[in-house]
């Protein structure tokens, strides 16, 4: 499979990722998923081609953020599923472990609005 | 050329010559003065291996003594690193308010944190290649713990303006199981 599409989190959602739900704050995990990521994986999948996931830029990533992103996105569509058909890219290895763990071993936190 | 120079060359001759005159006429030996080629390199391989061994060992044992030490220092700074996060909580929760800032430096720590801890590792795994893990996997878990901890909800909900005191005590909890790791990592360093 081939790379045909990328999200560039600090260019196309923010450099300051939040927490872990909307109702948390600003630019948080769940509004990530919902509105860039879930999109983005469901048509890689589709359409049978890998998403590039570029995650330099920005401050930091919190655990929550990427609970509510990617840990949501391997509970709804399995781990497997996720690391097929998505690649990511940063200068720094432990980031992408970070990612790659929380979807092998995703967390679930209950939603309190 | 000073006199005191000149004398001693002197008597440094008027030594040799007595010297070989002595060893010549020695009374009770029979100097055998004729040597064969793989006699002289007999001694000559001797005495180098006797200088060379001494000096490849010690060598070796130093060069692996700088190395530890440098990883050692590489876990301090790393440390020293994170250390900085828990005093920015606790500066934070003294002030009794915590803003998007104080957040935003909080995950550049952690950033910062995160390329010192894979340089450890690439450090560890070159000095006890595939061993690394026994130095370095603790350090990591409890790593990762204080990072789940702290940057989890609800510190970066927007609505969290002020640490309370359970978050405090947890975090540095979680802070002193990740010094401890290290510390056993020195130490574990320090004795292989």
């Amino acid at each position: 499979m081939e790379i045909r599409d990328n999200i560039n989190i600090a260019q196309d959602f923010t450099k300051r990722p939040g927490a872990r739900y909307v109702y948390e704050g600003d630019y948080s995990g769940e509004l990530f998923l919902d509105t860039l990521l879930r999109p983005k994986f469901e048509s890689a999948v589709n359409n049978q081609y890998i998403l590039s996931i570029e995650l330099d830029g920005v401050t930091g990533y919190p655990s929550s953020f990427i609970s509510g992103s990617f840990g949501v996105l391997s509970m709804e569509k399995t781990a497997a599923l996720v690391l097929r058909h998505i690649n990511f890219i940063s200068s720094s290895p432990t980031k992408i472990e970070k990612f790659e763990e929380e979807i092998k071993n995703p967390k679930s936190r209950p939603k309190k609005p | 050329m000073n006199p005191a120079r000149i004398l001693g060359l002197i008597a440094i001759i008027i030594f040799s010559a007595l010297m070989g005159f002595s060893i010549d006429n020695f009374p009770f030996i029979d100097w055998k003065k004729e040597v064969t080629i793989a006699e002289v390199a007999n001694i000559a391989l001797t005495i180098g291996l006797a200088v060379w061994i001494p000096y490849a060992i010690n060598s070796k044992l130093d060069k692996h003594k700088d190395q530890k030490n440098e990883v050692v220092d590489d876990c301090k700074n790393t440390l020293s690193s994170i250390r900085q996060i828990k005093e920015k909580l606790s500066a934070c929760y003294s002030a009794g308010v915590i803003s998007p800032l104080d957040k935003d430096a909080v995950n550049l720590l952690f950033e910062d944190a995160d390329n010192k801890l894979y340089n450890l590792d690439v450090y560890l795994e070159q000095l006890f290649g595939s061993n690394h893990g026994l130095y370095y996997n603790e350090i990591q878990n409890c790593y990762n713990n204080y990072w789940n901890f702290v940057t989890d909800s609800p510190l970066m909900g927007s609505n969290y303006t002020q640490i309370d005191l359970d978050f405090n005590m947890k975090q540095i909890q979680l802070f002193n199981n990740l010094e401890q790791a290290f510390r056993k990592a020195i130490m574990r360093i320090h004795a292989s």
